[in-house]
């Protein structure tokens, strides 16, 4: 790995976790998403700060080139969480949809109640009006 | 047996007075629940301005999700059948009585008004047609029961789907899907002979986005359903 890449490794890394922290502290991704961004950052910055780590677990495996190792855990890594994060929006959005049609049924039911109390509160106003003979 | 119709609507403030004046002529009278799918215009008011009560959906969740808050209300207050109707005009009030005979007589769970068995009345535009001919073709194969208008939203349910419907009523694809949970379910479907007419007034909601990726999402949400179980499909 040459001295560039390096840099430019931790570079994107370093951007990425500002962005992480930066999403987080507006509200825009919730502490629970940002872990997996978090271990993602420091994992660049580790391989790329420490040079003979990648290489070390290659040689661990069996697979002589570092780098096709690197992709394919990067590839593997991205697609399962995408999976992961398809199936929560598909909950999501099943759970804001049972929400969204109660809502709609209280919201007429209190519109009726509301409805008959005013019916009687002007039946009430008619019975004192007319006086009784 | 108590009957209900739902009727969705969203951005129907021109048509919908029309279709609760025709479904309010009706003799006898049958109760009506508007279920308004968040929409922009004055729908809601004319709802209750005709005195018919109406689910306010806060947002928008198409007319799966519309109809579905109706069967729920249907559920809630008791009713035996629920009739769907569409609030832009299309459906003839007076032939509901034909949707509902099969389901009073007993000897149908679920109706499916069709437009293309007499063929007569408004057959929709030729793109939609084929795809409508295309989907109740392979959905009928499916559930082994012949249906010529897999889209139509004038139809009914009564016995045990109601309370189905009500739980699982599927999000996606409601069309091919509802089919295939009711007949998993045990259904007896049939399918009636209706005469539609063109929409009073408005665009359709369907775009052409929707043209283009509904039946892709209609073709995975067939193809799946043949490998689902009925616990699955939450049935008991």
């Amino acid at each position: 790995m040459s001295l560039r890449i390096q840099i430019v490794c931790v570079i994107v890394a370093v951007l990425l976790l500002l962005i992480v922290f930066e999403l987080v502290r507006r509200k825009k991704m919730a502490e629970e998403y940002s872990l997996f961004w978090l271990i993602t950052c420091f994992s660049i910055l580790l391989i790329a700060v420490w040079k003979g780590l990648l290489f070390r677990i290659a040689a661990l495996l069996g697979i002589a080139d570092a780098t096709s190792l690197l992709l394919l855990v990067l590839a593997a890594l991205f697609i399962i969480y995408s999976l992961h994060l398809s199936v929560r929006v598909t909950k999501l959005s099943q759970e804001y949809r049972e929400v969204v049609q109660w809502l709609g049924l209280i919201r007429n039911r209190i519109n009726t109640i509301e409805l008959k109390r005013l019916d009687e509160s002007e039946k009430k106003k008619i019975n004192q009006e007319t006086p009784i003979e | 047996m108590k009957i209900i119709v739902i009727v969705p609507a969203y951005n129907e403030e021109n048509c919908l007075s029309p279709v609760l004046h025709s479904l309010l002529q009706l003799d006898p009278p049958l109760d009506i629940i508007v279920v308004d799918d968040a929409s922009e215009d004055d729908t809601v008011n004319i709802a209750r301005k005709q005195n018919v009560p109406c689910i306010p959906l806060p947002l928008n969740l198409g007319t799966g999700g519309a109809v579905k808050a109706g069967y729920k209300y249907a559920v809630e207050n008791g009713y035996e059948i629920a009739l769907q109707f569409d609030s832009d005009g299309q459906h003839d009030a007076e032939q509901i009585g034909s949707v509902l005979k099969p389901i009073v007589d007993g000897k149908a769970e679920m109706v499916i008004g069709s437009r293309f068995i007499n063929k007569t009345g408004y057959q929709s535009e030729w793109l939609r047609r084929i795809g409508i001919h295309f989907f109740s073709f392979l959905t009928g194969k499916v559930i082994n029961v012949k249906i010529t208008d897999l889209t139509s939203g004038f139809r009914a349910i009564g016995g045990h789907l109601l309370p189905l419907f009500a739980r699982a009523y599927p999000d996606e694809s409601s069309d091919v899907e509802a089919l295939i949970l009711a007949s998993r379910s045990g259904a007896r479907i049939v399918e009636v002979p209706v005469e539609m007419k063109p929409r009073l007034s408005g665009n359709s909601f369907f775009n052409l986005k929707q043209k283009l990726i509904y039946p892709i999402f209609r073709l995975i949400s067939l193809f799946v359903t043949l490998f689902r179980t009925k616990q699955q499909y939450r049935i008991d």
